[in-house]
């Protein structure tokens, strides 16, 4: 059975009846699910998981779903109360990663800051006000994921502006920095020190290179390093026990992804990896209490194709992997539609994506095999040869690349020095030009012929005239129009003028007008997020209390 | 089995308190070693000894840092290397700086290890050019050093023992504490603002990134810049004669970029004497050949954007240690 089964679905709602709803859902749950050692804690609306437990599982470090404040949620009453008060609307200021210090007397968060970055700040629960502690462009993003048992040091991970990830340990007094272990644009998705603080465990590609993961152990004096989980499974999301004498991680070797746990001595595997609890679905672990209760996220996604024609309800497009599709994309002939399709497990980032043509007469479907670490979208090439794809590629490198539909083989289009792996928005003009959108580009669309204004350069082209939108994210060009996306609102640029268009269950990404011009297929569904405990989470499912 | 675990017992124990080797600023703390050859300040410190030592050539005249100069961070300022008796190497002497992270060895990486790479150029008869039997004998006619062989490893002194002293101290062969990495650690001034263009052409225009990322600046990996092809034909075919792969005819191993300003003249064949042919060698998008990278191509570089390139390289310039600290 997947965790997520039987979970309340609810819709945006003001803070206080937040609040009201959390505690409510809490007893609800307490009551039925009392005998499952397996249940949900959180799963209001806008739960988020980028916390993670104190050591007694009282309160969890979390986000304020209102203001993006850090707070504390009790767990047993549903209560939360902010640590920071940064106010709402007066800044974009907000935190995200957060985890408490051993005695729960601090927070150490990732800060995303006002100069566009994230730094490291360090808040007292008490209310004693709140430092920054490291704060460097050039690791401009941060998460801090455990502190030594003497609460003096945080591990904390840094990726660099040149794709590199860092295992560094910074001091909780002075910020001072020991970098561990680099490894190159491959962040770890969970790693954590040992209870004795004397390992890090982590995961990471074999090899540098995009694949299934394996899992580490570092000696924290950098005497060592083993690989403790490999093989061609994905084996990830480490967490230690209370003990420090096994590690919990989640592994699809048993072909869902499933929680296994593996016993270690001084920094090394014993014996083979043990199932702990299969079909966890898209779990984050996020602590383990000290009587060795998981604390975990869940990630849910009903992410369809939809197809709409005029007034007619949505009708969602049969795909071989439901609940994970989106960025659809029609071809110039319109025989075909293109989308995303998720697979693997993922966690707090961008997901790995593949490409599936479906071909609408026979709905028989094809997976090209792109070499890209990250899609975000794609678009058609006016002879459907190529399909542009906003993304990353096997270095890290963000920008827009063309995939042979042929292959799956890719060329790079243009490159952005964003860390933002969904790269750069653009599509191609009707002479099979690329337009280049990124979020660094103010781009125009002359008013009557819908064409760009002005090149730039040989392949890559912006524009300039009276109409300049900001923040634009992705484009496609329709007849005598231009659709053009901002992170959520989709607009329709034409003679007549600018447009909002809206649609029931849209999920705010690309969207695609057939060239019949009467049928529109759209992503819709989305993700949310939920927090799970799963009790004695290290003892067999037959010794549990 | 009792000795073996007694044996796994004690590599446990002296895992847990090992001393661990200081590495300068912008480095990782981490330095992998192979379980069988463990870094030891002993076992460094021996193998410095056996770096500096001629009697590993044939004919006494040539040790390893006849080279490897540590003055000249580790190169020697040749296009191509020089052996004994004047022979001549058809490849440069290649910078060893920070090879403890080195994931393969030589311009055609035909080592995987250090362990590997270190006997080959002793045995090379353009190099050092002495015969594999003849190490140990050459160690042990130097009773001093005979001595501290015997002590570190606890046996007569052995070809493999041999490998792993100069491995080990070819480990602690470091470059860091640069300029770049003072920038790197959030000290703005660090560069000039030359140096700050030169590395966003870095990362972005000029597309170096693609080959030499990460902390030692390399990818590790095997790239055709064109370098080996000239006048239609190879002069080098490089990777290709030890992988038989087609992909890999004239690709060479991405060099790390540290002291990269001190290490000259440049590429695997000591064909472009100065930082700025580089630029310009690239900036014209290398030699056209049927296996040229995807990634060189034509840069497009304006004067100002190649001096600040140069400006930035020679920011990567830092401290140069060799040894155990403390030690010598």
């Amino acid at each position: 059975m997947t965790p997520a089964t039987g979970v309340l679905n609810v819709h945006s709602l003001d803070m206080t009846t937040t609040r009201v709803l959390i505690s409510t859902v809490l007893v609800m749950y307490t009551v039925v699910w009392a005998e499952d050692p397996v249940r949900p804690i959180w799963n209001a609306p806008g739960a988020s998981i980028q916390g993670a437990p104190t050591r007694d599982g009282r309160f969890l470090t979390s986000v304020d779903p209102t203001s993006g404040d850090l707070a504390l949620l009790e767990v047993g009453t549903g209560s939360m109360r902010r640590l920071t008060n940064k106010g709402v609307g007066q800044t974009k200021q907000f935190a995200w990663f957060s985890v408490p210090s051993p005695d729960a007397s601090q927070v150490a968060v990732a800060w995303f800051n006002d100069a566009g970055f994230y730094e490291l700040r360090v808040v007292a629960v008490n209310g004693d006000g709140e430092r920054v502690l490291f704060r460097n462009e050039e690791s401009g993003f941060v998460q801090p994921t455990s502190w030594t048992p003497d609460g003096k040091q945080i591990l904390t991970l840094f990726f660099r502006k040149d794709n590199i990830s860092q295992i560094a340990l910074v001091d909780a007094q002075s910020g001072s920095v020991r970098i561990l272990r680099s490894l190159n644009w491959v962040y770890p998705k969970r790693m954590q020190l040992s209870p004795d603080g004397r390992w890090i465990v982590y995961d990471s590609f074999a090899d540098d290179r995009p694949g299934p993961r394996d899992i580490y152990i570092l000696a924290v004096d950098g005497s060592q390093e083993s690989r403790v989980v490999d093989g061609p499974s994905d084996d990830l999301f480490p967490v230690w026990s209370p003990d420090g004498k096994e590690i919990l991680f989640g592994s699809d070797r048993g072909g869902t992804m499933d929680a296994w746990a593996i016993r270690i001595e001084d920094g090394k595997a014993l014996g083979e990896p043990r199932c702990i609890r299969r079909n966890m679905g898209q779990f984050v672990p996020m602590g383990v209490t000290a009587k060795g209760d998981l604390i975990f996220g869940l990630r849910i996604r009903t992410a369809e194709i939809a197809l709409i024609q005029g007034d007619h309800e949505p009708v969602t497009l049969s795909t071989r992997t439901p609940g994970r599709n989106s960025a659809p994309a029609w071809s110039g002939d319109g025989t075909r539609l293109a989308y995303l399709s998720i697979r693997g497990p993922e966690n707090f980032s961008t997901p790995a994506r593949v490409v599936v043509v479906h071909d609408m007469k026979s709905g028989n479907e094809r997976d090209l095999p792109v070499k890209l670490a990250t899609i975000a979208s794609i678009r058609w090439s006016p002879d459907n040869e190529w399909l542009l794809a906003s993304g990353s590629d096997g270095k890290g490198r963000a920008g827009l690349f063309r995939i042979r539909v042929r292959d799956g083989s890719v060329r790079t289009e243009a490159l952005t020095s964003s860390p933002d792996p969904a790269g750069l928005g653009g599509d191609y003009a009707k002479d099979g030009h690329v337009i280049r959108a990124d979020e660094a580009i103010a781009l125009a669309v002359a008013r009557a012929s819908g064409t760009v204004a002005r090149a730039t350069k040989s392949r890559v082209y912006a524009g300039t005239s009276e109409w300049a939108i900001e923040g634009v994210t992705w484009l496609e060009w329709k007849g005598d129009g231009l659709l053009a996306g901002t992170r959520a609102t989709p607009l329709l640029l034409n003679s007549s003028g600018v447009r909002k268009l809206f649609w029931k269950g849209y999920d705010g990404g690309p969207f695609s007008i057939h060239p019949d011009r009467e049928t529109i297929a759209i992503g819709v569904g989305g993700m949310r997020s939920e927090v799970w405990v799963m009790e004695h989470a290290f003892q067999p499912v037959d010794r549990r209390p | 089995m009792h000795f073996s675990r007694w044996t796994a017992a004690l590599s446990c124990a002296f895992t847990l308190f090992a001393e661990t080797l200081p590495v300068p600023r912008g480095l990782d703390t981490y330095v992998p070693v192979p379980a069988s050859n463990p870094l030891r300040r002993e076992s460094v410190e021996v193998g410095r000894a056996l770096f500096f030592y001629r009697g590993l050539s044939s004919d006494g005249s040539l040790s390893c840092a006849s080279c490897h100069l540590p003055e000249r961070s580790f190169t020697d300022g040749r296009s191509t290397a020089i052996g004994v008796r004047g022979r001549k190497g058809p490849r440069r002497t290649p910078p060893i700086l920070n090879r403890a992270w080195g994931k393969a060895f030589f311009w055609d990486g035909r080592a995987a290890t250090l362990e590997e790479q270190v006997l080959q150029p002793i045995m090379n008869p353009l190099e050092m050019d002495l015969l594999l039997r003849d190490i140990v004998p050459r160690v042990n006619g130097d009773a001093d050093l005979r001595a501290k062989m015997t002590q570190v490893f606890g046996r007569n002194p052995e070809v493999q023992d041999v490998a792993n002293a100069l491995a080990s101290y070819v480990r602690s062969i470091l470059s860091g504490d640069s300029p770049y990495d003072a920038y790197l650690a959030g000290d703005r001034n660090a560069l000039t603002q030359e140096q700050r263009l030169g590395l966003a052409l870095f990362r972005g225009k000029a597309n170096c990134v693609a080959c030499h990322p990460g902390t030692n600046l390399t990818d590790e990996q095997f790239h055709n810049t064109g370098v080996g092809f000239r006048e239609g034909g190879w002069m080098d075919t490089g990777r290709i004669a030890v992988s038989g792969l087609e992909k890999d005819r004239g690709s060479f191993k991405t060099p790390g970029l540290r002291q990269v300003a001190a290490t000259a003249p440049y590429m695997h064949n000591g064909s472009l004497p100065a930082l700025e042919d580089v630029i310009e060698y690239y900036d014209k998008g290398g030699h056209p050949n049927s296996f040229l990278d995807p990634e060189i191509q034509e840069l497009h570089l304006t004067a100002g954007e190649k001096r600040a390139l140069a400006a930035f390289l020679r920011s990567l310039s830092g401290k140069v240690s060799e040894g155990w600290p403390g030690s010598h």
